[in-house]
């Protein structure tokens, strides 16, 4: 076959000016976010306790959630990558991979036949200790996990697999038992998977809308409180809230996407 | 005494069927096992190490039988074949991490012996992507021998390494197993690996091990076909036994007369085996005191470095291997008529 030069030329430019776009098209309307509102307004939306309140909820409750995924997704990876659930391996991924599938708002209302007044777990916390889930912070890291679980459950196990299974056996023949093999081979080989998808599980957590508005209006997270802001006041303030949060996640996120992939 | 006894090991690992395995390893000794790939070696290597299950059979480790032992509890050490050092660990590191497992007597002089023994003093603080394919290999070895194994199993221990630089690193190794007294139990595809290393070599294929003896042994007497393709390159002929008398045996093979040292009755079929090095390839006919002599014509010349290699045909056909000054003494070309002639102890015979 002939070396076509100039049509490599065209192929990379097309590509090139399709990635371009996607790129704009995820950076344009952040950028616009951030710029439009002015600082006065910004201060002003500040000055409300509840905004401020509504995204440290963001914040702290959606990394409650993604050290909760830490604690059940990793050990649910490390089985996934070791094939342990042998023919059941498929049926496993699928359930797994099941939150990305199902539209948010239909996630709340499946959670609340289960933790709601009247639902299996939540009517029996209701009857036994008087206490109700939902509109708690319990009923918003519920929802944030059952959202954001695969994100650290697919990074894991793709770290997981990666490993040499050599350097798992010659830990084995060196006397490791199988847990020190894991915290000491497994853990750290896989430890920038696991941070990747600790970080995606904590994105995805935050910017969780759907399922948490259904289980938990109050106490307000900060989408909650946009959209509050937004049906109650008027766009204006909803747009400060909007880029104050939006701030916030970008620094964390940069800062902590660098310290990662320094490791 | 005995380090290592396997009997009749047998696995199912898919497909594929490890078959009756026997075979002991003496203390000190270096036991390879050779076979083509897919022959099962490194499953063979596995099974010993724990790391499959077996259907029937014993592996006994200083008469200790560790059968149903998991791998980390099995006094052995494991060099496997990408030598698998923690990329994550320094050097230090790697080689002191079975002692966090396991205690064997001073710990800190078995590291300082050993890291004097590899000359690995200014790697210590180094970490695997920095180190060259034989100082990582010294480092695997010393991370398995300071556990003090009573056995150490090697996967294909030159594989890594470039064709020029095996040799060296077979001899190395065979020095650092002899000096310190180290059984070890090596598997390779590699015959050269295999005759260099070896104190006894293994012939495996298709699951089961088909002879076992001393590397001269196997390569001059074979026990079949398979061995005798495995060690080089080889003259094979099938014939019928027509007289035997004193330890002589006379074979027909396509009318042709072959003689060797043998026992066979006559009537009985044979398998002949001809090393193409043994055979001595001249132009004119002349005395000789070999007692097999055939002529042909040369039908082709090949370099197969170092050496030439020459077909001959006639009645029956044969491979010459001959340095290239001899080809030029000889002056021999293709299409030339050839005599050909090798002694009654070039000849090996199985009956069949």
């Amino acid at each position: 076959m002939q070396y076509k030069k100039g049509s490599d030329v065209l192929t990379y430019t097309v590509f090139y000016l399709l990635g371009i776009f996607v790129i704009l098209f995820i950076i344009f309307p952040i950028l616009r976010l951030i710029t439009l509102p002015s600082f006065n307004l910004i201060l002003e939306a500040l000055k409300d306790r509840s905004v401020i309140i509504s995204i440290w909820n963001s914040i702290s409750l959606s990394f409650i959630t993604a050290m909760f995924s830490l604690l059940f997704g990793v050990p649910l990876a490390f089985l996934m990558a070791k094939k342990k659930f042998s023919r059941f391996e498929s049926l496993v991924e699928t359930i797994v991979d099941l939150p990305l599938a199902i539209p948010h708002t239909v996630v709340g209302i499946a959670l609340l036949f289960v933790i709601g007044r009247e639902g299996v777990i939540g009517s029996l916390f209701y009857r036994e200790f008087g206490f109700k889930i939902t509109g708690t912070s319990i009923a918003i890291i519920t929802a944030m996990l059952f959202v954001s679980l695969p994100y650290l459950i697919d990074n894991a196990r793709e770290g997981f697999k990666n490993i040499d299974p050599d350097l798992e056996k010659v830990s084995t023949v060196l006397g490791a038992s199988l847990f020190s093999t894991f915290a000491r081979v497994n853990l750290p080989l896989s430890k920038q998977s696991i941070a990747s998808g600790f970080l995606l599980t904590w994105a995805r957590a935050i910017s969780e809308f759907g399922a948490v508005v259904i289980l938990a209006y109050y106490p307000m997270t900060a989408p909650v409180k946009i959209y509050d802001a937004f049906t109650q006041y008027n766009l204006a303030v909803s747009t400060a809230i909007a880029a104050v949060l939006l701030v916030i996640c970008l620094s964390i996120f940069l800062v902590l996407r660098v310290v990662i992939h320094k490791k | 005494m005995i380090a290592l006894e396997v009997s009749h090991l047998s696995a199912q690992i898919g497909e594929f069927l490890l078959k009756d395995i026997s075979f002991k390893v003496l203390e000190g000794e270096i036991f390879v096992i050779v076979g083509e790939n897919g022959a099962g070696k490194t499953k063979l290597l596995d099974s010993i190490a724990g790391f499959l299950s077996l259907k029937e059979g014993k592996v006994t480790i200083r008469g200790k039988n560790v059968t149903n032992a998991p791998p980390s509890a099995r006094p052995i050490g494991y060099i496997f074949q990408n030598l698998a050092l923690f990329p994550h660990l320094t050097v230090k590191e790697n080689i002191l991490y079975g002692t966090h497992f396991r205690h064997s007597g001073n710990l800190d002089d078995r590291f300082q012996t050993l890291i004097r023994f590899f000359k690995c003093e200014n790697l210590l603080d180094k970490y695997p992507y920095m180190l060259s394919g034989g100082e990582k290999q010294k480092i695997a070895l010393a991370r398995a021998l300071i556990l003090d194994p009573q056995v150490i199993l090697l996967d294909e221990p030159t594989s890594a390494f470039s064709p020029r630089e095996r040799e060296r690193v077979d001899l190395e190794l065979k020095k650092t197993f002899k000096e310190l007294k180290q059984t070890a139990v090596v598997v390779t595809h590699n015959v050269n690996e295999a005759y260099l290393l070896s104190d006894r070599i293994a012939v495996i294929s298709k699951g089961q091990i088909i002879q076992i003896g001393e590397p001269e042994h196997i390569v001059y007497k074979p026990v079949s076909l398979e061995v005798a393709d495995a060690f080089y390159e080889m003259n094979t002929y099938e014939g019928v036994i027509t007289k035997a008398s004193e330890g002589i045996v006379e074979a027909e093979v396509k009318g042709e007369k072959f003689y060797f040292l043998g026992d066979e009755s006559v009537g009985s079929k044979v398998k002949l085996f001809v090393r193409p090095e043994d055979i001595i390839l001249k132009k004119e006919l002349s005395e000789t005191s070999a007692r097999n002599n055939f002529k042909g014509i040369v039908k082709s010349i090949s370099l197969r470095s170092p050496i030439l290699r020459i077909v001959v045909e006639g009645p029956v056909p044969f491979i010459v291997y001959i340095t290239k000054q001899s080809l030029e003494e000889l002056n021999v070309q293709e299409e030339d008529k050839v005599y050909l002639s090798f002694k009654i102890s070039a000849v090996h015979g199985i009956k069949v």
